[in-house]
């Protein structure tokens, strides 16, 4: 989440709200948050990760969901879907654009 | 199967980073929103 973090200020200014969802309970969420130092919250989607499954993004094999970033516009329909397992700097840049290219709408 | 483009997002709520509060989806409603899965806390997600 640190990619996010590093560009929170221009998620703000384009009017995105940032969320970032782990299967951690609350308290390892809430301290990984103060840790990096981000203004958006992070979520814990324990114990039952029902939020990564409803989005299809829970691994039962890993107990850890995919790194998939949904960038929803005002309407909360899905606009962009970035899913790579590795670059998570390449989720930040590529959700930044999207969100500011909906702003331009 | 993940949710994909041109989908409506699913609402959910979580709890808050007190543990006694509410986050929902639909609290942002209005508002554009990316929504980052990460694996783990402390980790380089």
């Amino acid at each position: 989440m640190q990619a996010f973090r590093d560009r929170q200020a221009e998620f703000a200014k384009a009017g995105a709200q940032v969320l970032g969802v782990s299967v951690d309970p609350w308290p390892a969420a809430e301290a990984f948050r103060k840790e990096l130092g981000c203004d958006f919250p992070l979520l814990g989607d324990w114990p039952l990760n029902r939020v990564g499954q409803a989005y299809g993004v829970y691994q039962p094999d890993r107990y850890v969901h995919r790194r998939v970033t949904f960038v929803l516009d005002k309407d909360h329909i899905v606009r962009a879907v970035i899913d790579d397992p590795r670059d998570m700097e390449r989720h930040a840049v590529e959700a930044l654009a999207a969100v500011q290219r909906l702003a331009a709408e | 199967m993940a949710v994909s483009v041109g989908e409506r997002a699913p609402d959910f709520t979580l709890r808050d980073a007190t543990g006694r509060g509410e986050v929902k989806l639909s609290d942002f409603a209005g508002r554009p929103v990316v929504l980052a899965f990460y694996a783990l806390a402390f980790t380089g997600g």
